[in-house]
């Protein structure tokens, strides 16, 4: 009889358990949602196990055209000795080009290359610059004084975003 | 491999977290002891190579992973203190589990399951990250120094790469694992919290309430994002957790060790996040009440506490003081920070609003938060009311940690004004969460009806 008892009580909580569980999720819907949304995204994420695809995956443009200019002017073999002015977010915006520019230190990760903003105080490291033309990123060598201060002029109309 | 690898850096990480508990005469139950070590284990594994740094000891991975056994193997030398530890724990093991926790298990697995993937599976994402301890500890493992070339990177726009050493050590370590993004310890902080908590829950509690209020807790959608977004507050907020909760062990045995041992753990809360070291200063009152058992107070006694503050102290000025002014190429001025206007509280008071009407009770504050402030808000007016304000002791240190963190933040916020709110602040109400919970379950409504609840099973 305790036995029938203590088998009716367990069973009744247990349907109490499942209750509550509901009545969690219920009020946590959107939570949840975004719970079951990160289970298809596991299912689906487990057939590309590639590193470079999640970082595309995840960083997206940001990391994929850091990438990019990294890897053009690695192709000219001078990986070690540049330092490229990159244009704020805003730049890029207005010229039509979806690109979150990363801070130095965030470039410096993704790529091993560095680069400065506008707001630098060290113009003088400065080699190359990445600027938008006729709608195609460009990567220019600074040949002279002039030319970085009339880049430097027109980057600096743009805001500089995080 | 990496799940070898995985594996054996967790029982490491175990061993040397006995080892701590032994060294500080810490005796728990196995449910609480096997998550309690391995948090200890991580925090220990955050340590290493920073010490190892500090005495200008290349970080290798033959140097790194020795230093790691070697201070696990130190940590249980006093094998007066260690062996029982051990015994006990092989001795109690017992897993028991009833059938109507079935369906809370099963979720909680899902929810602990789908963040570890996204930890492992993800790359560091938040700029506070790759702008700081992840590039460092990215160049470290190329470089074996964390004094490396990103400290060579313009670094005017941010001062990421300033904070203490604590994500940056964790990274390291488990990239010279096998993991190239690292944060898989964060799922191993994550899984032995959750599994703590709910031990902790279950023993005031009945495991059908246990489990709707971890759910609940879990369910704070923006806590359990930073499960898998790899920061500093969801993990300063679980060593800011266990120092309290080891202080209400204290309170309960009156045993110094158990004091010098929360102390232990708010140095490393104060490792993870600096600021914390203010709030530690935030419980002075609360250790002098507990020596004391009533407001008047010794000498003695004031000098007792200082058990519970030195540690946090020591801390941090081993990671902010002595290594971004001695070690680190370019000095960051951390007294430039502090308000200069300290006799005006107009700010305070400001950021007190401000945390109520922009992030606690608005609905971006609901949308981060979710329902948990208002079940807390609601059960705490219950108790009051039904019990004529008068609490339980656990009760009662429970909701004043939660006061450290409802009236700290807003002093932080006024003393550090770097410190926003749509973001350093939002993330640091974390701390606030756990010590809500296991207030709850100390909720005298809640305890009478899990009495209830025990007669059917």
């Amino acid at each position: 009889m305790q036995i029938n008892n203590r088998a009716r009580g367990n069973l009744l909580l247990l349907l109490a358990g499942l209750l509550s569980v509901a009545l969690v999720i219920a009020v946590n819907l959107e939570w949840y949602k975004d719970l079951w949304g990160y289970w298809n995204d596991c299912r689906r994420q487990v057939f590309r196990p590639g590193l470079e695809q999640r970082k595309a995956e995840r960083l997206g443009n940001m990391y994929t055209l850091s990438k990019a200019i990294a890897l053009a002017l690695r192709k000219e073999r001078q990986k070690e000795k540049v330092v490229v002015l990159l244009p704020p977010t805003p730049y890029f915006r207005k010229k039509g080009l979806n690109y979150h520019v990363p801070e130095p230190a965030v470039f410096y990760y993704y790529t091993g290359m560095k680069t400065v903003w506008p707001d630098t105080k060290d113009t003088a490291a400065i080699t190359h610059v990445v600027e938008m033309k006729r709608r195609a990123l460009v990567i220019r060598r600074i040949r002279n004084r002039e030319q970085l201060s009339a880049v430097l002029a027109e980057f600096r109309k743009y805001k500089i975003t995080l | 491999m990496s799940i070898v690898s995985l594996l054996l850096l967790t029982i490491l990480q175990f061993i040397a977290g006995i080892g701590i508990l032994s060294l500080f005469n810490i005796r728990l139950r196995n449910g609480i002891k096997f998550p309690v070590a391995l948090l200890l284990g991580v925090a220990v594994c955050s340590l290493v190579p920073f010490l190892l740094q500090l005495l200008y000891i290349p970080l290798s991975l033959l140097n790194v992973m020795s230093a790691l056994v070697l201070t696990a193997l130190l940590l249980n030398m006093r094998l007066e203190r260690s062996l029982p530890q051990w015994q006990a724990f092989f001795a109690g093991i017992r897993i028991r589990m009833k059938g109507y926790e079935l369906p809370f298990v099963l979720l909680l697995l899902f929810i602990f399951a789908v963040s570890a993937w996204r930890c492992y599976y993800y790359p560091p994402y938040p700029r506070d990250l790759t702008s700081g301890p992840e590039v460092i500890a990215e160049y470290a493992v190329r470089e074996q120094t964390m004094v490396n070339s990103a400290f060579s990177v313009d670094l005017s726009s941010t001062n990421n790469p300033y904070k203490p050493a604590f994500i940056t050590s964790l990274q390291i370590v488990y990239k010279y694992a096998g993991f190239p993004f690292g944060q898989v310890w964060l799922s191993v902080v994550f899984g032995a919290f959750l599994l703590l908590l709910y031990q902790l829950l279950c023993e005031n509690v009945h495991r059908l309430l246990a489990g709707v209020l971890l759910l609940c807790f879990l369910a704070i959608p923006v806590m359990y994002a930073y499960t898998f977004i790899v920061l500093f507050d969801y993990t300063n907020a679980v060593f800011f957790f266990l120092s309290v909760y080891f202080l209400t062990l204290y309170d309960r045995n009156k045993a110094y060790n158990y004091l010098a041992f929360a102390g232990f753990i708010m140095g490393i809360a104060t490792y993870v996040r600096s600021e914390t070291l203010v709030l530690a200063c935030f419980f002075l009152p609360l250790v002098l009440y507990m020596q004391a058992g009533s407001w008047r107070i010794t000498g003695r006694q004031v000098l007792n506490s200082s058990v519970f503050v030195l540690p946090p102290v020591i801390l941090y000025l081993l990671s902010i003081t002595l290594y971004n002014g001695y070690y680190l190429p370019q000095v960051y001025e951390v007294g430039g920070l502090v308000n200069p206007h300290l006799l005006d509280l107009h700010p305070f008071f400001d950021r007190f609003l401000k945390m109520h009407t922009r992030l606690i009770f608005s609905s971006w504050g609901f949308s981060l938060y979710g329902y948990f402030i208002p079940l807390f808000l609601a059960l705490l007016l219950a108790e009051a009311i039904c019990y004529r304000l008068r609490f339980s002791r656990m009760a009662g240190i429970w909701l004043y940690a939660v006061l450290v963190v409802y009236l700290g933040l807003p002093f932080l916020g006024f003393l550090l004004p770097l410190m926003d709110l749509d973001n350093s602040t939002k993330r640091a109400l974390f701390k606030i969460f756990p010590p809500m919970l296991l207030y709850l379950s100390h909720n005298r409504l809640l305890t009478g009806l899990s009495g209830r609840l025990s007669k059917l099973g």
